[in-house]
């Protein structure tokens, strides 16, 4: 495994994994928008 | 106008360093905040007098919470 | 009369001592005194500092193979990859992702900052360290201790000391290291640049937070699989908000208990034969400017990202990045209020310093999945 290829490999595979995470971030934010919480029902 | 003296961040007030009635230029330290184990000093933003203060030290303050109200 | 009174000098560790060993010993009580005196990490290391006084006296067998007492701590807290994990558990039980959540794109700037990893990766490898050495000298600039341990246990066992205490000791100078370089490279009224406010966080995206991203990192990295696990577990336990109890006892009583069967062993891998060679020199050199260089690449990535965006970011968060919890944030922090006074940008730089964590992992990941066979 040349010291090159680590490098790039390295570089774009975090950049790569540090996008997968924001987009989660981001469907998880439309998820919640979407269905908001709701205050639990009190019996009355 | 009565401007907000609010809470950056969640936190913990440790020191209060006005009183009611009392006058500060801006940028005179106010209050100070713990978060993070750090004290964050919190500014007054515009020069004025204090006209209410309504957290107390040892209050647990939340984001966006309103310490004190400045006239 | 002399020859049993000489024999029985024999079995005593004087006669053993070699100059490299008291060389050894002044390391270690100068790793002591700056634990105490200056408070440079000292939960690491001042037992880091005392395993390398044990270390360093001869004959004791603390690190002999299968019998010694440190050497058993060692294989099987580190080389098994128990303890890091570990502390990784306890590391997301206190971590809040509330700010990463808030400003997502914030997380970018956690992997602009690795960027010094692989500089410094390629650096190590062109001075001739191999490529297992370089990739453990690189991962210091991730200024991650539990990850620097966890990676170099796996590739360069040999480093290990020397890398972890050039992790750790660097880590606690962050606020030495890092303002100069933040200072020279923004202007003024970039550091005055006000943080929009994010959206507000709802506890449910909290808690799914660390179950997504599990799956996802562990699906695309697998080799990062323990410490993401486990950190990703710790956060679940503070989320989930029904088990206190086990949150507590991650970030307090078993962090606690590891730490010290982390910090002891490796300093004990420090005897005079490893530790003193010139190649430790320039581990630390390297790591030196591991650090310097992810500071500099996150805030670049910062002012990079503002070309194109016309809701800026103070650039100083990039500096953030480095994920040394929570000092790296503090820096900005500090560094933003010597501009303007009230500009909060702390809970901000939060956000790349977590990131700058899971970054930090994710190339420790790529690393063993790449150089491991």
């Amino acid at each position: 495994m040349s010291a090159g290829f680590v490098f790039i490999g390295g570089i774009s595979g975090v950049f790569f994994g540090m996008t997968l995470i924001y987009l989660s971030i981001k469907i998880t934010a439309v998820i919640s928008d979407r269905f908001p919480e709701r205050p639990k029902e009190t019996l009355s | 106008m009565a401007t907000n003296v609010m809470a950056p961040m969640t936190g913990k007030i440790v020191r209060i360093n006005v009183e009611p009635g009392e006058t500060v230029a801006e940028d005179f330290e106010i209050l100070v905040i713990e978060a993070m184990k750090m004290e964050t000093p919190i500014y007054a933003p515009c020069d004025g007098m204090i006209e209410k203060i309504l957290k107390k030290v040892g209050d647990e303050v939340e984001e966006d919470d309103v310490i004190a109200l400045m006239a | 009369m002399i020859g049993p009174l000489s024999a029985l000098i024999k079995t005593t560790g004087f006669v053993h001592l070699t100059p490299g060993m008291i060389f050894m010993w002044i390391i270690g009580l100068v790793l002591i005194y700056l634990a105490i005196k200056k408070e440079y990490e000292p939960l690491l290391l001042l037992p880091i500092g005392f395993g390398i006084l044990l270390a360093n006296l001869p004959l004791s067998g603390l690190m002999t193979p299968e019998h010694g007492l440190l050497w058993k701590f060692y294989e099987y807290g580190i080389h098994w990859e128990i303890i890091p994990p570990i502390i990784f558990l306890g590391i997301g039980a206190f971590t809040d992702f509330g700010p990463l959540l808030a400003n997502p794109r914030l997380i970018f700037l956690g992997a602009g900052a690795q960027a010094g990893v692989y500089v410094t990766f390629f650096a190590a490898h062109a001075m001739g360290f191999n490529i297992m050495e370089a990739a453990t000298i690189g991962i210091i600039g991730g200024a991650d201790g539990p990850t620097t341990i966890f990676l170099a246990s796996k590739l360069a066992p040999q480093l290990l000391g020397a890398c972890a205490v050039a992790a750790y000791s660097y880590m606690a100078m962050v606020p030495i290291i890092q303002p100069p370089i933040m200072r020279l490279m923004t202007t003024q009224a970039e550091r005055k640049i006000r943080m929009k406010k994010g959206r507000k966080i709802s506890k449910r995206e909290k808690l799914l937070f660390p179950i997504v991203s599990t799956f996802l990192i562990i699906l695309l990295v697998p080799a990062s699989a323990p410490l993401i696990a486990m950190l990703m577990l710790g956060n679940l336990f503070r989320e989930a908000g029904v088990v206190e109890r086990l949150k507590n006892a991650a970030q307090n009583e078993l962090m606690n208990i590891v730490t010290i069967f982390l910090g002891l062993p490796i300093g004990a891998t420090m005897n005079a034969q490893v530790f003193l060679q010139p190649k430790v020199l320039f581990i630390f050199g390297l790591g030196l400017m591991a650090f310097m260089v992810s500071t500099a690449f996150g805030i670049l990535l910062a002012k990079t990202m503002n070309l194109f965006s016309s809701n800026k970011i103070n650039p100083l968060l990039g500096a953030a990045g480095v994920s040394a919890v929570p000092m790296a944030a503090r820096v900005v922090h500090k560094v933003g209020t010597e501009a303007d006074k009230q500009n909060y940008l702390l809970m901000y730089a939060m956000g790349p310093n977590v990131a700058g964590v899971i970054g930090t992992v994710i190339a420790a990941g790529i690393f063993v999945t790449l150089l491991t066979p």
